[in-house]
């Protein structure tokens, strides 16, 4: 009986401790749950070069590697050298040495040979190709691309020209020369296929700004580039400087300035010396034979910086001033820098490189400086012919093509958009740009369409522009679902390109995002009929950050509604549609529509509008640099 | 003993009756109704599937392995093909992308997060998920929900910078590297599980 008992007491507590295990440990039963991994590897491509046989591919210091130039000494023809004694060179001699260079990596090489020779009053002369001879060995420089388990062999040859100057020949008796050679071997980049895009920072310099003389003080209290800008600068190749010089001096027979490159700050403090941490210092030097050697210059000039502006290394920068990300550019004045421009550069002398008192470096148009940059885009190899094509920029893609704009008043231009000579049905558009009721101060060069057709030197085919207009009809009759079939010309030439900036009075009186959607895909389904060959850009809405133009037009959250409509749109009519985000763009956000540089001097608005919605000059330029960008990157993509 | 005969006719006599009001009873009843019910439960799908996008397999049960194929592509650092390396390896100026999808053809809800894991490298590889910042680590993709039907893709993106900020320390530590050719493994756990 005792014993049944403890038996039961025991499957008791075993049921007890069952129920309990399972009241704890229920949700782990009662759920489902999975994992899985996945790894993948990869292995770093080899670095591997070799040069007459010896891997120079070695960590630390450079290799040392056996450069017998003097090793076998010619007569100047090229023959065996009978009439001096072995081992020392005179004049008619000459010699050779080759490097058999091999690529051993896993990735494309580039090689560049530059020699050095310590004793310049020997008339030593020295070539890589037996053409071109050179005895200032600045710029004698053998490079290439070597590609995988490619090999070349390179010579280095050099020459004493017989009875030149015997006089001096006589005084160099005994004297020693050593000339070395460095290979510099890089990784090469896939970039050797590149095009290049040029990009005027201030186009009207070229023509109506040259006709006058900048002022001498003209040092801005709002200079157009300051951290916000860097994209103006980052990534690009300066390859010209054009500027008004009021004269030069010149010091060992040339004249001088300097631009560096450095970080751009994160933000700039009123009144504080700019960063003086330079990645990289330009000397441009023009030689006096440049201006004729004439002091007093004047006037405006356009310099080559691939040709004049040297790096620190003393090398041209062929490439031109290259400013990375991130980067900005500085100007330099010191004292011994010759080159003087218009503006008051004796701040210069006090500090090396020069804010105002806003805190922004002093460069603006106004100040009579004007950059060229080339931008460099990389394409993929279509052909093998494709490569270095330095002619055949994405500019000339465009070069001579027909833009026409579809629009509201932002795109208006009195004369233009209300012009019947290009389209018929345009002589009723009422108009807000260079309308005689508005005071506004922007010339049809300064719009943001006019400078896209002068950027890529297209021609305007009709601008059917509408103050007021809208995409639905919405308080407004002049609707452009209407206004979408009259964008070829009264000789029924059809546009190449069309600009397509309406919706923001939609926007402003409450149109539904669903009636604007399908208002707008009506409009783009007509674009498309009628115009099929064309690519078609759609500006979307700005971000006006809380500057409406009456309070309460709408809200940021509303403007994102209706962007969302234009690329559903895009995608439903599916054609050659491109939307450009002017809400994100960093132009937009912070600058396009900028309050922050409000000085409050002029008006009540901000900085780069006229009365908060239409973009005066400065927010005409952001316009035109975001849409730029865009079309470029359509350009390149669909090369 | 006679008291159990008696006992026993009884309970004979009862069952007889019993069995006759069975057998009978659709007879004796004037209205007659039956009804009967039964009911059955299948219990809910579980099916996860994961890979590259149009070709996700199931997985199931712990320690499923999923294709994670990070450096399948190698391309250039601006996206195009990459012609000046060898395939398959990587290189500075090199980049790729690998986008997992997640498909839940369950007939329950679920949510998903991804980890990974860089192992030990000293190759300067950045990496960003889902669009996010480019970082030298890897961040997992939080919890996010997978309801049924639904898919969802994690985009993992790497790069390897052609030239660093620091250019000079930059080409140094490449360089060694390109002596070295050292191997790097990016391994991604997918964690799946049902939701309440």
């Amino acid at each position: 009986m005792k014993s049944k008992n403890r038996l039961s007491k025991i499957i008791a507590f075993l049921v007890l401790l069952a129920v309990v295990a399972m009241i704890f440990v229920a949700n782990t039963y009662s759920k489902y749950a999975t994992n899985a991994s996945g790894s993948d590897s990869a292995v770093v491509a080899k670095w591997s070069f070799t040069v007459n046989d010896e891997e120079i591919a070695v960590a630390g210091d450079a290799k040392t590697i056996e450069f017998n130039l003097f090793d076998t000494i010619y007569d100047s023809n090229g023959e065996e050298e009978t009439d001096v004694a072995d081992g020392v060179i005179a004049p008619g001699t000459s010699g050779e040495f080759e490097f058999a260079l091999k690529n051993t990596s896993d990735v494309t090489a580039q090689y560049a040979i530059k020699l050095d020779v310590d004793n310049t009053d020997i008339p030593l002369e020295f070539s890589f190709d037996g053409e071109e001879w050179a005895s200032d060995l600045t710029n004698l420089i053998a490079q290439d691309n070597l590609a995988m388990d490619a090999s070349k062999n390179v010579k280095v040859m050099w020459r004493w020209a017989f009875g030149a100057d015997t006089a001096t020949d006589i005084s160099l008796s005994e004297q020693t020369v050593n000339v070395s050679a460095t290979i510099d071997v890089i990784q090469a980049n896939a970039h050797d296929e590149l095009r290049k895009v040029t990009y005027k920072l201030f186009p009207e310099l070229e023509t109506s700004l040259r006709e006058t003389v900048p002022a001498t003080s003209a040092i801005q209290t709002i200079a157009p580039f300051y951290y916000e800008d860097v994209d103006l600068f980052e990534n690009k190749n300066l390859t010209q400087i054009s500027m008004y010089v009021k004269n030069v001096n010149y010091k060992d027979d040339y004249a001088t300035m300097k631009i560096s490159t450095i970080n751009a700050p994160e933000s700039f403090v009123v009144g504080a010396n700019a960063p003086t941490t330079f990645l990289e210092t330009y000397t441009i030097k023009l030689p006096s034979s440049y201006f004729q050697g004439e002091t007093n210059i004047g006037r405006w000039v356009d310099i080559d910086l691939t040709q004049y502006a040297y790096k620190s290394d003393g090398t041209i920068a062929t490439q031109g001033i290259q400013v990375g990300e991130g980067e900005t550019l500085a100007i330099s004045s010191e004292k011994n820098d010759t080159i003087v421009w218009n503006v008051d550069q004796s701040s210069f002398e006090t500090q090396p490189f020069y804010y105002n008192n806003a805190g922004k470096i002093a460069f603006s148009a106004d100040s009579g400086l004007n950059f060229l940059f080339e931008y460099t885009v990389y394409l993929e190899n279509t052909d093998e012919d494709n490569g270095n094509t330095n002619e055949d920029t994405l500019l000339n893609e465009l070069k001579g093509k027909k833009l026409s704009i579809l629009g509201d008043s932002i795109s208006t231009y009195n004369g233009v958009s209300n012009n019947a000579t290009y389209n018929s049905t345009l002589s009723g558009n009422a108009t807000y740009y260079g309308a005689v009721s508005y005071t506004s101060s922007v010339s049809q060069d300064e719009t943001y369409w006019q400078q896209i057709i002068d950027t890529f030197d297209m021609e305007l085919n009709v601008n059917n522009s509408w103050s007021g207009g809208t995409v639905t009809g919405i308080k407004n009759t002049n609707k452009a679902i209407n206004r979408a079939s009259q964008l070829h010309n009264v000789q029924s030439e059809m546009p190449d390109v069309i600009l397509v900036y309406v919706g923001i009075n939609d926007l402003r009186y409450d149109q539904t995002p669903e009636l604007f959607e399908e208002g707008y895909t009506t409009m783009l389904n007509t674009i498309k009929t009628n115009y099929s060959n064309a690519q078609v850009f759609c500006i979307g809405m700005p971000n006006r950050n809380g500057n409406d133009y009456e309070n309460g037009e709408y809200t940021d959250e509303e403007a994102i509604t209706f962007n969302t409509a234009i690329k559903n749109s895009i995608e439903a009519v599916n054609g050659k549609f491109y939307y450009v985000d002017l809400f994100n763009s960093e132009y937009s956000n912070q600058v396009y529509f900028d309050n922050s540089i409000n000085t409050g001097s002029q008006n009540q608005y901000t900085n780069s509008t006229l009365d908060n919605l239409h973009p005066n000059e400065i927010g005409m330029d952001y316009m035109t640099e975001i849409i730029i960008d865009r079309m470029n990157e359509v350009l390149i993509e669909n090369n | 003993m006679k008291n159990t005969k008696t006992m026993k006719l009884i309970a004979f006599a009862l069952l007889v009756t019993v069995i006759a009001i069975i057998l009978v009873a659709g007879t004796y009843a004037k209205y007659a109704s039956s009804a009967s019910g039964s009911d059955s439960a299948v219990v809910a799908k579980w099916d996860i599937k994961a890979g590259p996008e149009g070709n996700e397999v199931s997985i199931t049960g712990d320690n499923a392995q999923v294709a994670f194929n990070l450096f399948d592509t190698i391309l250039d650092e601006d996206g195009t093909a990459e012609t000046d390396v060898t395939a398959g390896k990587i290189a500075p100026g090199t980049s790729g992308a690998f986008e997992l999808s997640v498909r839940n053809d369950s007939q329950v809800n679920a949510e998903y997060g991804i980890s990974f894991n860089l192992g030990e490298t000293t190759i300067p590889l950045e990496f960003r998920v889902n669009g996010g910042e480019w970082a030298s680590s890897l961040s997992s993709v939080s919890t996010t929900a997978l309801n049924m039907n639904a898919s969802s893709i994690a985009k993992v993106e790497w790069r390897w910078a052609y030239e660093a900020a620091d250019v000079v320390a930059g080409d140094v530590v490449d360089t060694g590297l390109g002596i070295a050719t050292p191997e790097v493994t990016v391994t991604a756990t997918l964690n799946v599980s049902q939701v309440d």
